[in-house]
């Protein structure tokens, strides 16, 4: 099994799926990017491992780097033709990161809600087993994003202020998807993924902050468990973090994961 | 609110700890609920997970040990997963003396944790995972872990 897709294909699933895009230059290939126009950009591409997915995000600007993988390189074109269409519309709860899903739900929760409580009625709902060690990497990410949530962004507001958060959570036969929105809008992209940078060069153990305030390898847990990552922040208003991952899988499958990272 | 719940007991010169449930925030304040002891081992059968700032609470806590003889027990995937990727997440000279594998049988969609043993199935160079592991219907299962990574921590291996 293997989700490599040959350069026609991605040129094909492209062509098939974005007509007419506007506000993102779509490319398939690294070198149509040296005089890509001064709009957002994604890259269509293949075998690309986590570290280059990371470097050509962060290094070379690009604003989406998406390959086939357990969600369907189709998919994820049409969720790309969705932000192209209008890039906003990403903060709209109803935006999906999952075109073929069989369930949606959304919960809401506070700074003051416990954890555990938010966590177990999102397995409630996704109907999983957390204990079971096919899910331990669903149950990470999803702490990781509440976490986020309730602890980081009102601490890097410094706010006192006890804003609504919500989880929206979609699941298709294989995948799921959860969208963490908070009202704080402290998200910082680049801090981001420089944290997930440092624990992939220096390793997680050199990456901790052992001072005040978050340890720093919750970003790595999050981005080197999914399949796709979506970071999208409008300062002081509001945060929208995504991420798309296979459940129930096993270990030697989730191996075959290409990641896809996106900064809406 | 704490989410690990601490028991201690001793035998003989031995202090064992048992951790049962979430190492997070606060498992600092849990973990003054720990004496010292010149041996201690730690059975983590019911541990459930350990999140970002749980790993580095239980750092600094394995960092307060040093000079006591550590022994691990039990322990998880979730606990393995940490110690082979975060460098020094168990003290220097502390043991694993057993530890979880999951196993997984796709048709029927069981999956079964197997001890493996210090002396059994490892030792300190080398491991030989069971390769007669059925589920409860008969159905042989594969070892479900990248074994390059999983068995990381074993040197040798």
């Amino acid at each position: 099994m293997s989700f490599n897709l040959s350069l026609e294909e991605r040129n094909q699933l492209k062509d098939t799926n974005l007509k007419g895009a506007k506000n993102i230059f779509f490319g398939s290939t690294l070198a149509q990017f040296t005089n890509a126009p001064l709009k957002k950009t994604c890259l269509i591409d293949d075998k690309l491992d986590p570290a280059q997915v990371l470097q050509l995000v962060h290094r070379r600007q690009i604003n989406h780097v998406i390959q086939n993988s357990f969600q369907s390189l189709e998919e994820k074109i049409q969720i790309m033709s969705a932000l192209d269409k209008d890039t906003y519309s990403y903060y709209d709860i109803e935006f999906d990161l999952l075109i073929k899903k069989n369930r949606v739900k959304i919960l809401k929760f506070f700074t003051s809600t416990e954890r555990e409580k938010v966590i177990s009625k999102t397995f409630e709902f996704l109907q999983i087993d957390p204990s079971s060690s096919r899910n331990t990497k669903v149950q990470s990410v999803l702490e990781e994003m509440v976490m986020n949530a309730q602890i980081s962004a009102p601490t890097i507001r410094r706010s006192d202020k006890v804003l609504l958060s919500e989880i929206k959570i979609e699941q298709s036969d294989d995948l799921v998807s959860f969208s963490l929105i908070d009202r704080y809008g402290a998200l910082n992209t680049e801090k981001f993924l420089m944290k997930v940078e440092s624990g992939l060069s220096v390793g997680m153990s050199n990456a901790i902050n052992y001072g005040r305030g978050g340890a720093g390898v919750g970003s790595s847990i999050i981005f080197n468990f999914v399949d796709s990552l979506y970071l999208g922040c409008i300062p002081n208003k509001i945060t929208r973090v995504s991420i798309v991952m296979p459940y129930n899988k096993s270990e030697k499958k989730l191996e075959l994961i290409q990641k896809s990272l996106n900064i809406v | 609110m704490s989410r690990i719940e601490v028991k201690t007991t001793v035998e003989g010169k031995t202090l064992k700890v048992a951790l049962v449930g979430a190492i997070d925030e606060t498992f600092s304040q849990s973990s003054t609920q720990i004496p010292k002891a010149e041996n201690i081992e730690f059975n983590l059968t019911g541990l459930k997970s350990i999140n970002s700032t749980g790993i580095r609470e239980w750092i600094k806590y394995s960092q307060s040990l040093a000079g006591s003889t550590i022994t691990f027990v039990n322990c998880p995937k979730v606990f393995i997963d940490q110690v082979n990727m975060v460098q020094g997440f168990i003290p220097n000279g502390s043991k694993i003396s057993s530890f979880f594998v999951p196993y997984y049988n796709e048709d029927n969609d069981t999956e079964k944790n197997v001890l493996f043993t210090y002396g059994k199935e490892f030792s300190d160079a080398a491991v030989k995972p069971p390769t007669d592991i059925k589920d409860d219907s008969g159905a042989a299962m594969e070892i479900d872990i990248i074994e390059a990574k999983y068995f990381k921590f074993i040197k040798g291996s």
